[in-house]
């Protein structure tokens, strides 16, 4: 007997796949333009990359993307509209550089205890930035050298371009605290337009005027929440999305527990997710080519819990540049109150990769270890470790963005934003301002919104 | 509090070290920009041009401005005495500048290239 799987039909105007920032943007643009919508996401919960959980003790903690900077006008707004309030991220007292077994403390985003070695840092960091300013946020691959800029990688140009080795370390630590991958991985085109779409360099990488200014105060999970609850049940979790097919009249998503029906459908996972999907008729080549290509980054982020921030009393701001070891970037991500002290570390690239492969009991003393360290002995007795490898979560497959190799933008890049027939596309990557964070995000979820107004 | 005359002398003794450096006079041959600098608690202004590598400072406001700088006297007497570092947290929300991001860019640049010479 042929077993004969009949799941709920419903229909819209515009279906969404994806119930993170991307999508419910789109979803509440659409909405207050008076457009039916259903939202499909694969996992129980909303928010995608944002995902806030509490500790033992009820601290929220922000597994994912956390923080939001001055010049991020839309999660911004986004987050003022459903009453999210911010707080600074701590940032008083030195940081710690940690740099062949020698710790030292400095002050500001580049540790500057080796002057010559910071110097050609900043003037790298002016002429990358300058460079950066040559390419056009909407269509990087006509930037006047994209094909050779795309045919490099960041570390190929640094190699060429930055004679210091400690100058050229901090970069690639730059590089792996931004992207979450290696200089090796990235074509340059690609990391200007990157840096461009963030303002600058110095933007990407600070606290105090720049992108890690300040956080949530009940976590960056709670937008989405509040902007999904608002939709009911056309918001629709745990419902996998495996085909879109589509034709002159609109666009069936199908999941094994529901399809969905409508005029039009936005895609709005990362793009090497949306390749994955089944879509009939088979998407055009230069499409399926660009998806084949844009690898996510590799992180996992931990947090170790402690009864205070002992590191403030030592003067310190609980930031670390290190050159070595599995953790090489932290940050005091204690709560707005102080309490508990929670120190955020970052396993990122290729320690990400090496270190994905083994167990939590081995990366947790890794990790202790490091951070004694920088910290003290204190540093080794959390009262607890929560990590998330998020190249592990089976519907994102790595954070924080999906980054492009070389030979990729220049060739590939109009398939990102590029709707096909009935299907539009949304997510961070196809941003053009603060793409890969929040924020481009929001705007990717609001253009796409915008696109399908215009045909509807 | 600093005098609006001991903000003009941190000024200047600031510019010299930049003139003295090689690699900041380097870097300044690109850069075209007139920069104001404001400490508004004592209603003290500076003009700063680069042109071509060389760099002038007058009294109040000439011209018009491709940067505007400010902060308290205190603050910016420190940065220009070197007694501060300008990427510090505190000195990125004390002082504030308003321009094209080019010219921001440049200025941040500057600052820590002559913080760093003359604390090196």
């Amino acid at each position: 007997m042929t077993e004969v799987h009949i799941s709920n039909q419903r229909q819209a105007d515009v279906v969404i796949v994806g119930a993170g920032l991307a999508g419910l943007a789109a979803a509440r643009a659409l909405a207050a333009a008076g457009v039916n919508v259903i939202v499909l996401e694969a996992r129980e919960r909303v928010g995608g990359r944002v995902y806030t959980r509490p500790a033992s003790d009820g601290t929220l903690l922000d597994l994912g993307g956390q923080w939001i900077g001055p010049t991020q006008q839309r999660i911004a707004a986004l987050a003022e509209a459903v009453g999210a309030a911010t707080f600074p991220t701590y940032v008083d007292g030195l940081n710690i550089e940690y740099r062949e077994g020698q710790r030292a403390t400095y002050a500001g985003a580049i540790p500057m205890n080796d002057a010559s070695a910071a110097m050609e840092t900043v003037e790298t960091l002016l002429e990358l930035n300058l460079m950066a300013q040559d390419v056009p946020l909407d269509a990087p691959w006509t930037a006047a050298r994209s094909s050779e800029w795309d045919a490099q990688t960041v570390a190929s140009w640094m190699e060429a371009h930055v004679s210091s080795e400690i100058a050229r370390m901090w970069l690639t630590l730059g590089v792996q605290a931004v992207f979450s991958a290696e200089p090796r991985d990235l074509s340059l085109l690609h990391f200007l337009f990157y840096v461009h779409s963030g303002g600058s360099l110095n933007e990407l990488i600070s606290v105090t005027r720049g992108a890690q200014e300040r956080r949530f105060r009940e976590g960056a999970q709670s937008i989405a929440e509040k902007v999904a609850a608002a939709f009911g049940d056309r918001v629709i979790l745990n419902a996998p999305v495996h085909s879109v097919t589509r034709d002159d009249r609109g666009a069936r998503v199908e999941s094994d527990s529901v399809t969905v029906t409508g005029k039009r459908a936005i895609i709005a996972i990362p793009p090497t997710l949306a390749g994955r999907l089944r879509y009939r008729p088979a998407l055009p080549a230069h499409r399926d080519q660009l998806t084949q290509r844009v690898p996510m980054g590799t992180v996992i982020k931990v947090h170790c819990l402690y009864a205070a921030p002992f590191w403030r009393d030592d003067g310190l701001s609980g930031q670390v540049a290190s050159d070595s070891g599995i953790v090489r970037i932290t940050f005091d991500n204690s709560p707005a109150s102080g309490s508990p002290g929670v120190l955020l570390g970052f396993i990122e690239g290729d320690e990400g990769r090496v270190w994905g492969r083994r167990s939590v009991d081995e990366r947790r003393a890794a990790v202790l270890e490091c951070l004694v360290r920088y910290f003290g002995d204190k540093a080794g007795t959390p009262v607890e470790y929560i990590e998330q490898n998020w190249a592990e979560e089976e519907y994102t497959r790595g954070c924080y963005a999906g980054y492009l190799p070389p030979g990729v933008l220049s060739v590939y890049g109009d398939a990102l934003r590029e709707p096909i027939d009935r299907l539009h596309w949304a997510g961070t990557e196809t941003a053009t301002v603060w793409n890969g964070y929040m924020d481009g995000a929001v705007q990717s979820g609001e253009r796409a919104a915008a696109e399908v107004l215009a045909l509807l | 509090m600093a005098t609006r005359e001991e903000l003009r002398e941190a000024l200047d003794d600031y510019i010299s070290h930049a003139r003295k450096s090689e690699r900041i006079t380097r870097s300044l041959r690109k850069w075209n920009c007139v920069i104001y600098i404001e400490a508004a608690d004592i209603e003290a202004g500076f003009t700063m041009t680069i042109n071509n590598g060389t760099t002038t400072v007058i009294n109040g406001a000439q011209g018009t401005a491709d940067l505007i700088v400010r902060g308290s006297s205190e603050d910016l007497a420190d940065i220009f005495w070197c007694d501060a570092n300008p990427a510090s947290n505190y000195m990125q929300g004390a002082i504030t500048i308003q321009g094209s991001p080019e010219n921001v860019m440049r200025l941040d640049s500057l600052s820590l290239l002559i913080y760093l010479e003359v604390t090196k």
